[in-house]
């Protein structure tokens, strides 16, 4: 069995009231070019994972279903894609369902709670400092507040 | 028929098989795969369901769909529209 943990911790800048990091999304059934982004959101509010139509439409994404969201305004069916994700610690997500949305502006993906769900997620201050951070890690950590465990540290720009 | 057209009757046709496939305990949180308005299979995984459609069906894409199966809400508070 493979015990390695896959982890990153990032500053965020300072008053952040958001958690964005950076991330690539892939088609699964196209180019592995891919679209890198500063902005993908992590959201827990969010039962599943979304990218903006525009960027879906950049990457050629084949519809692969259909989804009933609900958001503010109501509740909407969009399409679902088929993508392959890699976040700021290496870990890939291959041949996850996205769904198609118009995001809000500065947005680019959404990470979803089906992504979030599948490590473990802390959003901190320090004391001392004031500095925000987040990590994750994959697969979950048993106490993962022993943060040592984690395996790299990744400085946000 | 437009490939969109194909897609929503797809899409259709699982909506209204739903209630039916929910009344079935072991189909609760699986993934069917639909093509022309037939359910091909049940698979415990999206990528299970992806793989038999390209791998071992040949279906072209844009031609089926997969839907999971549950009657969960969906909830995106960061949308447009």
């Amino acid at each position: 069995m493979n015990n390695r943990h896959y982890g990153f911790t990032i500053e965020l800048l300072p008053f952040t009231n958001s958690i964005k990091t950076h991330g690539k999304v892939i088609n699964s059934f196209g180019s592995k070019e891919g679209y890198s982004s500063k902005n993908f959101l992590w959201d827990t509010g969010a039962t599943n994972s979304a990218i903006n139509e525009n960027i879906a439409r950049k990457l050629e994404l084949s519809r692969v279903g259909n989804i009933e969201i609900h958001t503010a305004g109501g509740k909407i069916v969009c399409n679902t894609y088929c993508v392959d994700i890699i976040l700021p610690n290496g870990v890939r997500f291959n041949q996850i369902p996205i769904s198609g949305v118009q995001l809000t502006e500065g947005t680019d993906v959404l990470i979803g709670m089906d992504i979030i769900k599948a490590g473990s997620f802390l959003f901190s201050q320090d004391r001392q400092t004031g500095k925000f951070f987040f990590e994750f890690s994959i697969p979950p950590i048993h106490n993962f507040m022993h943060r040592s465990q984690v395996s790299t540290k990744i400085k946000q720009s | 028929m437009t490939k969109e057209a194909i897609l929503n009757r797809n899409y259709t046709f699982f909506k209204k098989k739903l209630p039916e496939l929910l009344s079935e305990e072991s189909n609760k949180n699986k993934f069917a795969l639909i093509c022309n308005q037939e359910i091909i299979g049940i698979y415990h995984t999206f990528e299970q369901a992806i793989n038999v459609a390209k791998e071992e069906k040949n279906f072209e894409l844009e031609t089926f769909i997969i839907q999971k199966i549950e009657d969960q809400k969906h909830f995106i508070s960061r949308v447009l529209y």
